[in-house]
């Protein structure tokens, strides 16, 4: 009997148990890897991502070279953060995931109107994680930015700033700042500390020469981003830039520099210079 | 006549005791205290920590007095039949009412953290089926399952607190009480109220092997726990800093910052594994004692059969007593600490005064035996 009852619960189980309400299956998601956020007229919010297009990788890993972009810019608009982003989902056949989304790029417009009301979003929702880093575009709207920008080393924009913002983590260069959304809500909630957040503009490259075929079949890139520098907040407004050299202050004075270089002038030949590598830094927690 | 045979060791009872005290730690401690600032959030659970000593101590020495009896036996012992079963009424009622806010709770965790569709009653019903499961096989298997697993949860909590370091910084503990002693009284209350659940040591301490570890084991239990939650808030501090008040599920929030070389991520499932392991364990406890609490009352042979009875009932109260987590962490920040503190405190202070009034008026031996024939 007690035999029966077991393979009775075990047989049931095995029938109801086969999966949960919350699941997604993989290729029902778009997995955000950056996500850009503008304040645009009549008060609305644009939120601009970048989707990860997992077949163009795919396929440019069997064949080498693939002219297909690896990624799918979107913007959509709503009175909201939230709402924008649902409204996504009118664009999107895969459901935008943020989970792994790696840059909250932020429009400088949209930093100097307060960004306070935006990041508390990112902050509470359930998916998004707050390792995410905080930049501020110069002079332009995240939108243009993330519609342009693409670096020549890496498929998707996100992975070379990835790459690029890995140098501070590791200590190789000291100018730019390291800001996720976590430290940047941290200081903008304490007293007496204010948020920084990374300084990235879009660099136009050259054009090449008409004709000339180079190794990558894709779109030639004609604009690059550079991180560097800083934006300064003032509670959640943007108030101004710090240049690179501002920004290493920043970073020596909260205890963050761990190498990088300092050029002085060289003290017993006039107008020549030297360059210090800085090795052992004294570090904050 | 006695309804529960099983005998359990010293250190079985302090890991049972651990991990009562780390279910609200791993889930929503400090949030649940309402802390403000947050900085502080470390100095109110150290001082809860050394205030619940002499707490646990008092209750742990009125146990000690009626080493062979139950809370509930010895409060009709002391109090006379009528309010010797008010109290243990009260006593069943308050493990059930602790039983379903820990149900909430994990119920709560889960709908938040990763689930937010699936309805709340599939976590709750789980757990309450685990828990009055191995509440049913008696207390030995529950302290052996208790003392198994601390050290899992203790492994799943280092892990939690360690490998976040990279976002750790230290200063954030400073000011340390910018505001004063005032704005952590509450919150150290609130701590200490989670303290003295440990009132229910009272129903284990006849089925010690040996008596003698109960001030050794209950001690041992207030300082681990102590010290985990102590670590818990430090860390927790130091990642969050301010924003720390806004989080819902702090160390679920904390799992979440893990990132080593980028590749060991998103190990969520870390502190998932803690809440499920202390809460069924916890609920086995809370169910065993209300049901061999409730057999006593009405002097019953066995309490088996009121096990699944009383967890279907803290099911309901966990559905009834909350709307939603707010809810559940309003409950935890403006009546738990009332609640939580009078019943407990109150019943071991009557009980206590009530046991040294008897034992002056007559040998405590005489009393014994008046009961017995009384019986």
């Amino acid at each position: 009997m007690s035999k029966f009852i077991i393979i009775f619960i075990t047989a049931f189980s095995a029938s109801t148990l086969t999966g949960c309400w919350n699941r997604r299956e993989l290729d029902t998601l778009g997995f955000v890897t950056a996500l850009g956020v503008d304040r645009t007229g009549e008060s609305k919010i644009e939120i601009t991502v970048h989707v990860a297009k997992p077949f163009a990788i795919a396929r440019a890993t069997e064949s080498s070279v693939s002219p297909e972009k690896a990624f799918w810019v979107v913007s959509s608009t709503g009175s909201t953060a939230f709402e924008a982003i649902r409204n996504l989902l009118l664009q999107s056949p895969r459901r935008p995931f943020y989970a792994h989304n790696r840059f909250i790029v932020i429009g400088e417009e949209c930093a100097r109107a307060g960004v306070g009301d935006i990041l508390d979003l990112f902050a509470r929702d359930g998916e998004a994680r707050r390792l995410a880093r905080v930049e501020v575009v110069k002079g332009s709207t995240a939108r243009q930015f993330l519609e342009q920008v693409e670096f020549e080393l890496e498929r998707l924009p996100s992975e070379g700033g990835q790459g690029i913002s890995r140098y501070v983590q590791e200590g190789v260069s000291a100018e730019p700042v390291d800001c996720t959304l976590n430290s940047f809500l941290r200081c903008l909630e304490a007293e007496g500390v204010e948020p920084v957040a990374v300084r990235v503009e879009a660099v136009p490259k050259m054009p090449a020469a008409p004709g000339s075929v180079g190794d990558l079949l894709r779109d030639q890139v004609k604009i690059s981003s550079k991180h560097g520098g800083a934006a300064v907040f003032k509670g959640d407004k943007l108030v101004g830039w710090l240049d690179e050299r501002e920004t290493r202050g920043v970073n020596w004075v909260t205890g963050k520099v761990r190498s990088g270089i300092l050029v002085i002038d060289q003290p017993n030949e006039k107008g020549k210079l030297v360059s210090l590598e800085i090795l052992r830094a004294p570090r904050a927690s | 006549m006695k309804v529960e045979r099983g005998k359990i060791s010293g250190s079985q009872l302090m890991a049972l005791l651990v991990l009562t005290r780390l279910v609200p730690v791993t889930i929503e401690f400090p949030s649940v205290t309402g802390i403000n600032p947050p900085q502080d959030a470390w100095v109110s659970s150290l001082g809860a920590t050394l205030l619940s000593i002499p707490v646990i101590l008092l209750m742990a020495h009125l146990s000690l007095k009626y080493s062979d009896k139950t809370i509930i036996e010895y409060s009709q012992l002391l109090l006379g039949n009528f309010f010797g079963k008010i109290v243990g009424f009260v006593l069943v009622w308050y493990w059930l009412s602790v039983a379903a806010t820990m149900l909430r709770s994990v119920g709560d965790a889960y709908t938040t953290a990763i689930m937010p569709e699936t309805p709340i009653l599939a976590f709750i019903i789980t757990m309450a089926l685990l828990g009055a499961n191995a509440a049913r096989s008696g207390l030995e298997v529950v302290g052996r399952l208790g003392e198994v697993n601390m050290l899992v949860v203790i492994l799943f909590v280092l892990l939690t607190l360690s490998l976040p370091y990279k976002v750790m910084s230290f200063e954030n503990l400073l000011p340390v009480l910018a505001r004063g002693i005032k704005p952590i009284m509450l919150p150290m209350g609130t701590a200490i109220s989670f303290f003295v659940e440990f009132i229910i040591l009272g129903m284990v301490v006849p089925c010690l092997n040996d008596t003698g570890a109960l001030i050794r084991s209950s001690l041992g239990a207030v300082a681990i726990s102590g010290a985990v939650m102590t670590a818990f808030t430090v860390v927790l501090i130091a990642v969050f800093g301010p924003t720390l008040s806004s989080l819902m599920l702090p160390a679920f929030s904390l799992a979440r910052m893990i990132s080593i070389g980028e590749f060991l991520e998103r190990l969520e499932v870390i502190p998932m594994g803690a809440w499920t392991i202390t809460v069924a364990i916890t609920l086995a406890f809370f169910f065993w004692a209300s049901a061999v609490g409730m057999a006593q009352l009405f002097g019953l042979r066995r309490f088996q059969s009121l096990v699944y009875p009383l967890a279907a009932i803290s099911v309901a109260f966990s559905i009834l007593f909350f709307e939603s987590f707010l809810d559940l962490e309003l409950y935890f920040n403006e009546v738990w600490v009332a609640y939580s503190l009078s019943v407990t405190l109150g019943i071991t202070i009557i009980l206590y005064v009530a046991a040294l009034v008897r034992g002056r008026s007559s040998a405590s031996g005489k009393v014994t035996r008046l009961c017995r024939r009384n019986r």
